[in-house]
């Protein structure tokens, strides 16, 4: 098996196979789509669902509401920098400043807009919200995984995290459609808390599911 | 550096459009660049040449079936470099599982294997063989784990299956055996 006339065979053999190889789209091109499809997706589900809120269309008026979709939006931008990256077989700079942007305006959002309470009610409570972003970030997580699974992470569980929290974000993005709770304070624990699960479900998965 | 980028990225784009001859070519220009410190660095550790060149196919896979992942606009080396990390660190963790308590390197420490120069080792590594040459059998393999390979005496004892004490004695002796030829080649140059 492991000696230099093995190799030449191997060699000589995976050189028959050149050309063979499906070249898809461009990872990022890949990766971008995937991000709209489950974008449009969980936004879909969520209308369809939970329901859009009523006042959707003129809550997007309203300060909360915009910190709470730039914060999200925002960061969803910067995860998918953060996974674009992780997912390449490359030792790159580490990126977690693009998160950053982000990561301020949610905590200015909840900085400057601790209304409402932590502990909602109904369709606006904490558990609510915490079981729709992770419910339909089933969509996003698994688009983004098969997205990455054909590619070749030098660390796979880091590229699982990057997916996975790419896929609660957007998760969170698409749900905010349904979400009648946008008071910054509660935006920043619960769908923090929601997102980071997701990302550690990415992590734990991404060690066997990206693994090469 | 640069070199390689422009011919090994030419050679990758040469794959792509079904050219088996280049792309046996740079298999084999990557296999002949890793191989020798693969080993060197292995026998430093105390291993066979067997280990290196089953890394070194695990390697020429990975390259392969991941050769799509390489996009054409980006430099070559890097994504190189970083398969080979990878799979560096696989078989590093799967060896170390497999066994147990033995020293396998760690990732920085293939690093800088892969990445010193080896030519000047291997002069030395020549100039020391010849005194070896002489010795009887366990004497030079004893002397050749601990001086040259850098072995400690445990794992060289184990090796031989001998007794530490056994090594060290036999290091003694095979000491004393040079050094008494050495001074026996000064006399002789002297007269």
């Amino acid at each position: 098996m492991s000696t230099p006339e093995a190799t030449d065979q191997l060699m000589a053999k995976l050189a028959a196979q050149s050309g063979q190889a499906v070249q898809p789209w461009p990872l990022c091109r890949r990766l971008c789509l995937a991000a709209l499809v489950s974008l449009g997706g969980v936004a879909l589900l969520a209308a369809s669902l939970l329901g859009v809120r009523p006042d959707f269309m003129a809550s997007l008026a309203t300060t909360r509401q915009i910190f709470k979709i730039g914060a999200v939006l925002a960061l969803a931008l910067g995860a998918l920098t953060l996974a674009l990256a992780a997912a390449r077989p490359e030792r790159g700079r580490p990126v977690i400043q693009a998160l950053l942007p982000g990561l301020v305006l949610l905590l200015l959002g909840a900085a400057l807009d601790p209304s409402g309470s932590l502990w909602g009610r109904g369709p606006t409570s904490p558990l609510f919200c915490l079981g729709a972003i992770l419910g339909l970030a089933l969509l996003p997580f698994v688009l983004i995984f098969i997205t990455l699974r054909h590619e070749a992470p030098a660390r796979p569980g880091y590229a699982g995290g990057a997916a996975g929290l790419l896929a609660g974000l957007l998760s969170a993005l698409g749900y905010t459609i349904a979400c009648r709770a946008d008071s910054g304070l509660f935006v920043a624990v619960w769908y923090g808390l929601a997102i980071l699960l997701v990302t550690l479900a990415g992590t734990v998965l991404g060690r066997r599911l990206l693994a090469w | 550096m640069d070199d390689w980028e422009q011919s090994w990225s030419a050679a990758m784009r040469a794959e792509r459009r079904g050219d088996a001859a280049t792309y046996a070519w740079l298999l084999g220009e990557v296999a002949a660049y890793l191989r020798p410190r693969l080993c060197q660095r292995l026998a430093r550790l105390g291993q066979g040449p067997d280990l290196a060149e089953d890394i070194l196919q695990e390697v020429l896979l990975g390259i392969h079936l991941k050769r799509h992942t390489w996009e054409v606009d980006r430099p070559f080396t890097p994504w190189l470099a970083g398969i080979v990390r990878y799979k560096l660190m696989d078989v590093t963790r799967r060896v170390r599982r497999e066994a147990g308590r033995r020293y396998v390197p760690e990732v920085a420490e293939w690093f800088e294997a892969i990445a010193a120069p080896i030519e000047d080792l291997d002069a030395r590594l020549i100039d020391k063989e010849k005194p070896l040459a002489d010795l009887p059998h366990k004497e030079s393999d004893v002397v050749r784990a601990l001086a040259i390979e850098g072995a400690s005496v445990g794992t060289t004892a184990r090796r031989l299956s001998i007794s530490d004490g056994a090594v060290r004695l036999l290091f003694h002796r095979a000491l004393a055996r040079i050094r008494g030829r050495a001074v026996q080649a000064l006399k002789d140059i002297g007269s």
